[in-house]
């Protein structure tokens, strides 16, 4: 039988893919800082190159994802390390 | 029900993820809306260093806006030094020891504004000079002159004898008599194209002038507001149309977020009360809410073929990026922090802010958005704008 996971490394294993988001994050936003890379908001809009304005949607894309849901998919992800890792209080 | 067992587990989950994004994100978003409405020093000088970073030194040039339109970045070219200049008026006003730096770089942002790789987008497009055809009555140039001017007036404020003050008084001499002599009391931008955005700058530029001079303007922008309220703005909703047809003055185009949002704040210099009626119209309704983050829609629920173009920026679930940035400003300007608060999360949230050093700068607004940015975010009530004896109130 499979050893259950200790808190501290099911936590780890839960949260992995929110922190490698905000990483992405963060790279995107020096990479866009440093090479313009990204249309201004203001200015975006069908006239814009494909490239450059996939690069502006996409950098956009992902700000709203990290923005509005990852504290909350952090917070789901730690709940649901307290209750995969069967903590005491909750076997009680 | 057993927590621990899969399905109640998930389910515990969801419910602390939708719990979590409704209340966290727009309210960290917005931690620091409070400073902001009221105009933090250290913040709003960040702001400004960030601003005057892209300006300062060779400055920009259209190579630097990639568009895919050159008039569209020329457009951006002339609005980047315009607002750069409009902010840098308005923060010396909120904080009257920048008066020397500001009048500095404001007139580092007229004197680019006047060379000809600037305003090159509005000759190309007129065939003939903004400012050597001042004389014309035909040949309007309502965008480059009235934004133009309104940079002129809050110089002017500030420095009464600068070296663009005799300008000044020749382009608003000339915007005056070019309002009174059309039939529709609007001025073309282009050739045959008119916006009564651009006209609320071209009279909101004149009431500075009366701010700045003690001239009188007050009978012609009277009866300018009030034509304006009669056939420019939407008679249910009172939002401003965002084109209409020349010479006629119909309504070609519909009333729109991006317009009614900038047409507010170019107002406030001229008839403020009309400024705080175009604002409490797009509150009314435009203003909507997701997960918490404020937006302003560019469009009227239901309109038909609503469209993304250069005015309204990206449109995301109806909410416009441009009129949710310009409506900052209204939001400011008449007192309504709790709309401001939302509409700031989502500024600040998807303007990715990064901090160097002392500078402030928005990644996703780059140049023309900082710019954009500043001058919205220093806008203030009307009552706080210098008044010289003699003009219009």
């Amino acid at each position: 039988m499979k050893a259950p996971r200790t808190f501290k490394r099911e936590l780890l294993s839960q949260l992995a893919a929110p922190l490698v988001i905000l990483v992405v994050d963060r790279v995107l936003h020096q990479v866009a800082a440093q090479t313009g890379a990204v249309a201004s908001v203001f200015a975006a809009g069908p006239h814009v190159p494909p490239g450059k304005l996939l690069l502006t949607v996409g950098f956009l894309g992902v700000r709203f994802v990290v923005v509005a849901f990852i504290p909350g998919f952090i917070a789901a992800r730690i709940v649901c390390a307290v209750l995969k890792a069967r903590c005491l209080w909750i076997q009680k | 029900m057993r927590l621990t067992k899969p399905v109640p587990r998930f389910l515990a989950c969801l419910l602390v993820f939708a719990v979590v994004s409704s209340t966290i994100p727009w309210r960290w978003s917005s931690r620091h809306a409070r400073k902001w409405y009221e105009h933090d020093r250290e913040l709003e000088l960040a702001l400004a260093d960030g601003v005057s970073d892209w300006i300062e030194g060779d400055g920009l040039s259209r190579e630097n806006f990639t568009t895919g339109s050159d008039l569209f970045d020329g457009e951006w070219l002339f609005g980047t030094y315009l607002m750069a200049g409009i902010g840098y008026g308005q923060l010396a006003l909120l904080h009257p020891d920048q008066k020397s730096t500001a009048v500095s770089v404001m007139e580092r942002c007229a004197a680019r504004i006047l060379d000809d790789d600037v305003r090159a987008f509005d000759s190309a497009s007129w065939k003939n000079d903004p400012i050597e055809t001042l004389g014309s009555l035909d040949d309007h140039h309502a965008a480059y002159l009235g934004y133009f001017n309104v940079l002129l007036g809050l110089l002017r404020l500030h420095a009464p004898t600068n070296p663009y003050a005799e300008l000044h008084d020749r382009i608003t001499a000339s915007l005056v008599r070019r309002i009174q002599h059309s039939e529709s009391m609007l001025l073309q931008t282009y050739p045959a194209e008119v916006y009564p955005v651009d006209n609320c700058a071209v009279v909101g530029s004149i009431g500075l002038h009366a701010r700045a001079t003690g001239a009188d303007h007050g009978a012609l922008i009277s009866r300018w507001v009030s034509n304006c309220r009669k056939h420019y703005l939407d008679a249910e909703t009172g939002l401003l149309y965002q084109a209409v047809s020349h010479p006629s003055g119909t309504p070609v185009d519909f009333p729109r977020g991006s317009g009614t949002a900038l047409g507010s704040f170019f107002m406030n210099f001229a008839d403020p009360n009309l400024s705080a009626d175009l604002t409490e119209a797009m509150r009314e309704n435009l203003f909507g809410s997701v997960l918490g983050f404020g937006g302003m829609r560019e469009y009227m629920p239901g309109a038909a073929f609503p469209r993304v173009d250069i005015d309204s920026g990206p449109i995301l679930l109806g909410y416009g990026l441009s009129a949710t940035g310009f409506a900052l400003s209204g939001a400011t300007t008449h007192s309504d922090y709790r709309t401001f608060r939302r509409l700031f999360a989502t500024a600040w949230g998807a303007g990715a802010p990064m901090r160097r050093g002392d500078r402030l700068n928005f990644v996703t607004g780059a140049s023309l958005g900082d710019s954009i940015l500043f001058a919205m975010l220093t806008a203030h009530a009307a009552d706080a704008l210098p008044q010289k004896e003699g003009g219009t109130e």
